[in-house]
């Protein structure tokens, strides 16, 4: 390596080595690059840039099955090494890599016949974080056990929280539909109607990881929607779910979604 | 129209009405009676994901320290190289 060059500008053109092949800057690189007896030093980046590539083309393909089952292999792969050269990962996590697939899809002309794509995309995606989601509360968090020692006048500044995996997903598609006939437990004709209507989702994990998809009521879709916004409880019960607070507010604890409550006065 | 106090009210009396037996913290715990042990999961044989996959049976290596099985509560401070994931 020549002396002088910093780690930044070294590490910039390492990333454009590995995702713009088609960059005046590679060959300088791999100038750069001490050659071995048997790999020049184009070969030697090669190596790296394979393994990259492969890792999160690999991780795309876990996260979104029902995709690749849709479009087919070949043109899912295609669509993965176009994403990656728009969407560099931007997180040491490899199961942070993929959250802007679906901007993409909708941006991507080919496949903007298939109009529900890019909601399953997102469905597939909620389905990934909530999978992954701690176990538990953050701390602070009081349980919903506790709601009963919270004095009348304190009640408006109660929030509630949900259970740390539960992701909200609604499309104007049936998109839990063209999911679940595309698993591969799936039994029956395998036949969805898109004109079924828009639905309103939540994706989390229950007890012991037992992943869920559930449909939810309008009014449900917006108490849980305000939940996660941060809104107090005094403010929820403004909103037109509120002709029915008392049943929502029990199933979703009696569920599991509505995990706990905080007090901010 | 009923003002919010009153809904609020009635909301929370009817929903801790319908008690909170099915929902107690330890509901998300994972399996009960089990703990989550790391580093001892044979490669391909963990439960759950880790930062670097998201799914059972992906595990690529024997031992490796960030995979974990479900082992019942107290055997994995008992096996060498066993942590029990936090």
């Amino acid at each position: 390596m020549n002396k002088g060059m910093s780690l930044l500008e070294l590490q910039r053109l390492f990333y454009k080595t590995v995702f713009d092949s088609q960059s005046p800057e590679n060959g300088e690189f791999y100038a750069r690059i001490k050659t071995t007896v048997n790999l020049s030093g184009e070969q030697s980046v090669n190596i790296y840039k394979d393994s990259i590539l492969g890792g999160l083309t690999d991780a795309l393909f876990s996260i979104y099955p029902v995709c690749v089952k849709l479009v087919g292999e070949m043109f899912f792969k295609h669509m993965v090494a176009d994403y990656l050269r728009r969407y560099p990962s931007n997180s040491p996590d490899l199961g942070d890599y993929g959250s802007e697939f679906s901007v993409y899809i909708t941006d991507f002309e080919p496949v903007r016949e298939l109009e529900y794509l890019a909601d399953l995309v997102t469905l597939e995606w909620s389905w990934h974080r909530a999978f992954n989601a701690p176990d538990t509360l953050a701390a602070g968090i009081c349980s919903i056990a506790d709601l009963s020692t919270v004095a009348e006048v304190d009640q408006g500044s109660i929030h509630f929280v949900t259970t740390p995996s539960a992701i909200l997903v609604r499309s104007i598609f049936p998109i839990h539909q063209i999911w679940q006939v595309n698993q591969e437990d799936y039994v029956g004709n395998g036949i969805v109607n898109l004109d079924d209507g828009a639905v309103c989702l939540v994706v989390w994990r229950n007890a012991a990881f037992g992943m869920r998809i559930d449909v939810l009521s309008e009014q449900e879709y917006e108490f849980l929607q305000a939940v996660t916004d941060g809104k107090s409880f005094s403010e929820i019960a403004t909103l037109p779910c509120a002709s029915d607070l008392s049943g929502i507010l029990g199933r979703c604890m009696q569920t599991g979604l509505i995990a706990g409550f905080t007090l901010v006065k | 129209m009923k003002d919010t106090k009153t809904i609020m009210n009635t909301a929370l009396a009817g929903a801790l009405a319908l008690g909170l037996a099915s929902v107690s913290s330890s509901a998300l715990a994972g399996k009960p009676g089990f703990e989550k042990c790391q580093g001892v999961a044979k490669a391909g044989m963990n439960d759950c994901g880790t930062s670097k996959h998201s799914c059972a049976g992906q595990s690529k290596a024997d031992g490796d320290a960030e995979e974990w099985v479900y082992v019942p509560e107290g055997t994995c401070n008992k096996i060498v190289g066993g942590k029990v994931k936090g």
